[in-house]
């Protein structure tokens, strides 16, 4: 691979989702310097000026790859597609043929649209919100145990995430599931997530 | 020949109406059967083994690779994998087409489920919380905010083409009205390029045919 210039990752010291995409980075080899943005509208803020002109949606993670032409890209989902279709030469982490990729792309959207939201809305619920809503807590903790169930089973049958390989889905989970010992959802009936997140480390 | 059909498990819902107007826009041959999510249709073994999450949508593609047939779930993942399919509604260009993605997942990721939350507290949740219905008023508005910015001069999410960023989006923006009742509380019609894009992408045929797919 012709040297690359870094790709400029845009991330918080909080959070999972930018975690996401410095796995895949290291994955591929790909040189990256990571800038972290704080919260709020600020200069150096998510919701600021500069940082609106990259992701109008004010969230991290986003990348902009000076190595095409400053190209940026946001949604943690579409940033690891894209990495992994420009950058991936042995089509190992995001396959070729359409039919694999919607298998793979099922499992990548049921993290963004469910679990991450599920466990996020509980996140803020449970430890950040100062009121303690109990009805709020118990709907979230209880969509995000369900959602977890459903990945149990999937890891009953299946040595990854979206099958038999490993895949832009594992790295999609990873950073939310990572840490599930501490999240306060009951993991006893969840030993091949468990199990999971050893082989992942 | 009903075999060679693909077969559309969904409700008239915004995630379901997103896939049934696709096929429709496509010309895509289908059956649809209508899961009742009101009466437990998603937890039967035949539905789990199309989509083990039981939610709707899902399909199942009888023309999948060596023949065989294809369950994918998850109405994004199947919006991609009609449009790669088709090579229709997603740009061929490749920077359009990140583009035309991000958008389809900033629905997936954000849109999607925070007004979502904003409909069970706003009409469903049994018990009133301000503080809820606050929460996901204000992150429905931003949404709402930067889909305004974005059409800003588009008649589509990027650009002059139709894709299916816009197919996954407006049915969920229709939805704030039609499911929720709560256009007023959020006050959409504020977000003059969003509810102009909403008329034009509703008055399409497709759509028209697709919201009323394995109605309730």
């Amino acid at each position: 691979m012709a040297s690359l210039q870094p790709i400029k990752l845009y991330s918080h010291n909080t959070g999972p989702n930018g975690w996401k995409v410095a796995i895949i980075l290291e994955e591929l080899a790909i040189p990256y310097e990571t800038i972290f943005l704080e919260m709020g509208d600020g200069e150096n803020g998510v919701k600021g000026a500069s940082f609106l002109k990259i992701n109008p949606n004010g969230r991290i993670p986003a990348i902009v790859d000076p190595n095409n032409n400053n190209f940026a890209v946001w949604e943690s989902a579409a940033i690891l597609q894209y990495l992994a279709e420009k950058y991936d030469k042995k089509r190992e982490l995001y396959p070729e043929s359409i039919e694999e990729r919607a298998i793979v792309n099922q499992w990548v959207a049921y993290q963004i649209s469910g679990l991450g939201p599920s466990q996020g809305q509980f996140f803020w619920f449970s430890r950040y919100h100062s009121e303690k809503l109990p009805s709020a807590i118990e709907r979230y903790k209880n969509e995000s145990l369900r959602l977890y169930k459903v990945l149990e089973q999937q890891l009953a049958k299946n040595e990854w995430i979206a099958g038999p390989k490993y895949s832009i889905a594992d790295i999609a989970f990873y950073p939310w599931v990572k840490i599930l010992p501490y999240v306060g959802i009951d993991t006893t009936e969840l030993p091949n997530v468990l199990k999971w997140i050893e082989k992942m480390a | 020949m009903s075999e060679k059909k693909i077969q559309l498990y969904s409700l008239a819902t915004p995630n379901g109406q997103k896939v049934s107007i696709a096929l429709e826009e496509l010309g895509l041959p289908y059956d649809a059967h209508t899961i009742d999510i009101r009466k437990g249709d998603q937890f039967t073994p035949e539905f789990v083994a199309v989509n083990p999450n039981s939610k709707i949508p899902a399909i199942t593609d009888p023309n999948g690779p060596n023949g065989q047939s294809l369950n994918v779930f998850e109405s994004g993942a199947i919006l991609l994998y009609l449009a790669e399919k088709t090579g229709k509604l997603i740009p061929t260009d490749p920077i359009k087409r990140s583009q035309c993605i991000q958008w389809l997942f900033f629905q997936m990721g954000g849109v999607g489920p925070m007004f979502g939350q904003f409909g069970h507290f706003h009409k469903y949740a049994p018990e009133k919380i301000p503080y809820a219905i606050e929460r996901y008023t204000k992150e429905a508005r931003r949404l709402l905010g930067v889909l305004n910015k974005q059409l800003e001069g588009k008649q589509y999410l990027i650009g002059d083409e139709y894709t299916i960023a816009d197919i996954a989006t407006f049915p969920w923006v229709r939805c704030l009205d039609t499911g929720y009742k709560g256009w007023e509380v959020i006050g959409v019609a504020e977000f003059t390029n969003v509810t102009a894009w909403l008329e034009r992408c509703s008055a399409k045929p497709a759509s028209q045919k697709g919201f009323n797919v394995c109605s309730f």
